[in-house]
């Protein structure tokens, strides 16, 4: 080595990491062994400046974003569903649980618990039906799928006055695109894209049936048909029903608001759903990467932020 | 150390067991520090907040896929730095900025000190990104040298010539040097690494990529 050590090389004979040459360059030039002794010290400043640094903490906020996200990675907690007279069980749905039982012996929890529900309270089940329901009626009124989905519930009577509330509380217009944009980039594409899927067209119901071929003689409705594996991943959500569980399971979530925009995009590479819904100040939305396996119970969340609105 | 290690593997087992509150368990005890590592990574506190968030679910999902051959607090920050330098690289085209005052906690000298602290974080957030995630987890952090490597998936060599080249490129932005001239052909500051070619000579060739 001829020509004099740049700072990345001295940097690299610090660390150990140089090479026979420099090495000899260094002993035998007086400004390179010079310059190296600086850097040492010079060094030794740095990590004193850097070790000094304070720590921070995560802020009490995101602590409860952190909490609430993985809150909702959880799986569902076994359930009894109530089930129509008449209607045969699932295979194996009356087995034991999978999930639930097992318990290690582990500290005290830090995640928010799920409080009891009162005997004054919605059950699970009718308020996944009414924000079904809010979903459906924000979709345009597909009302033959509304009374098919309050209908699917033995509560359903008790379902009416919520399904009513939640059409007088006047839910906001579902707007949709279908970009099949990859939002790889993450939170910079997402608030981007903001302002066009907030301005997106209202979400046009699907064709709704004379009749609902999935009502039984006596009004009641029966399990769905099997479906055919789709060659689109994110087929199954463009069914209205199906889009307003994955929207329910997404709404059940923290302190998520109503939903907003949906966007038929990617995500990584892999199809995804991104759905805007309303945060808890009115400047910001919440804004949440699914996966196409989101479904009632199961939001396959693979990203979600928060964002300011636009 | 290892009592700790114990501890985590025996939740992280939990969790992937069926315990549903094992793994809450385990984030709280490692939190503070994952979101430190991602805030002064990134110098982004939502960008930090998303890739902790991002990171922790994909660990929650992934737990039955931990091998047990590293510690796993060392498994955890792989995790989030992997997330931080993937984010990083993909808002390539947003250099990076240093960390608003208000996002440094408070010190016990408000003026001094904090302004100290501004200067070094901002030098810090200028650095190539390679060089500031190494510099974060042996200096900042303390990581021994050889976990800091298993963290970031490189060689020990490649961690110790990332972090001396950013302790150089700092000492010069910090003034630390009595005769920068050396420093002449290396451009300091500038863009993220993750924003254009990454450091301005290549790392050592025996030192891994």
């Amino acid at each position: 080595v001829s020509a004099h050590l740049d700072l990345d090389d001295l940097a690299d004979l610090l660390a150990g990491e140089g090479d026979d040459a420099q090495v000899e360059h260094v002993a035998a030039c007086t400004r390179c062994s010079a310059a190296l002794v600086d850097l040492e010290d010079a060094q030794q400043q740095v990590r004193a400046a850097l070790s000094a640094l304070p720590a921070p903490q995560v802020p009490a906020d995101l602590a409860a974003r952190l909490d609430a996200a993985l809150l909702a990675a959880r799986p569902p907690e076994p359930a009894a569903p109530r089930r129509l007279r008449g209607v045969p069980a699932p295979l194996g749905e009356d087995g034991p649980g999978q999930d639930g039982d097992v318990r290690g012996g582990t500290a005290a929890l830090p995640l928010p618990r799920p409080r009891p529900r009162t005997s004054r309270e919605p059950s699970p089940w009718l308020l996944r039906g009414a924000a079904a329901a809010a979903v459906l009626l924000a979709l345009g009124g597909a009302v033959t799928l509304v009374v098919r989905q309050a209908g699917s519930s033995a509560d359903s009577t008790a379902a009416s006055p919520a399904m009513a509330s939640a059409a007088t509380s006047g839910p906001p217009a579902l707007k949709v695109s279908r970009t099949g944009r990859d939002y790889r980039a993450g939170r910079p594409a997402l608030r981007a894209a903001l302002p066009a899927l907030l301005s997106a067209p209202a979400a046009r119901p699907e064709a709704a049936p004379d009749a609902d071929p999935l009502a039984s003689a006596d009004g009641q409705t029966l399990p769905a048909p099997a479906m055919q594996a789709p060659a689109d991943p994110l087929e199954r959500l463009h069914d209205p029903g199906e889009l307003a569980g994955c929207l329910s399971a997404l709404a059940e979530r923290g302190t998520r608001g109503a939903p907003l925009a949906v966007d038929y995009a990617a995500y990584d590479g892999r199809p995804a759903l991104v759905v805007v819904l309303r945060a808890p100040a009115a400047d910001r939305v919440d804004v949440v990467v699914v996966g196409a396996g989101c479904r009632a119970g199961a939001d396959a969340t693979l990203l979600s932020t928060r964002l300011p609105r636009p | 150390v290892v009592v700790d290690d114990e501890r985590d593997r025996a939740l992280l087992a939990a969790h992937v067991a069926g315990d549903r509150d094992a793994f809450g368990t385990l984030v709280a005890l490692h939190r503070d520090r994952l979101y430190a590592v991602a805030l002064q990574t990134l110098s982004d506190r939502e960008e930090a907040a998303d890739a902790v968030q991002d990171a922790l679910l994909s660990a929650y999902r992934a737990a039955a896929g931990y091998r047990g051959d590293a510690r796993v607090s060392t498994w955890l920050h792989r995790v989030v730095v992997n997330a931080c330098l993937d984010r990083a690289r993909r808002r390539a085209v947003r250099p990076t900025v240093a960390l608003p005052p208000e996002d440094l906690p408070a010190t016990g000298d408000p003026l001094g000190e904090r302004e100290t602290a501004v200067t070094v974080q901002a030098a810090l957030a200028a650095l190539p990104l390679e060089q500031r995630a190494a510099l974060v987890l042996v200096d900042l952090h303390g990581l021994p040298v050889e976990e800091a490597a298993r963290v970031l998936g490189v060689p020990e060599g490649t961690v110790k010539s990332r972090c001396s080249r950013g302790r150089a490129r700092l000492a010069v932005a910090l003034g630390h040097l009595r005769n920068p001239a050396p420093a002449a052909s290396v451009p300091l500051g500038g863009p993220d690494a993750s924003a254009g070619p990454l450091p301005a000579q290549p790392e050592r060739p025996g030192a891994g990529p």
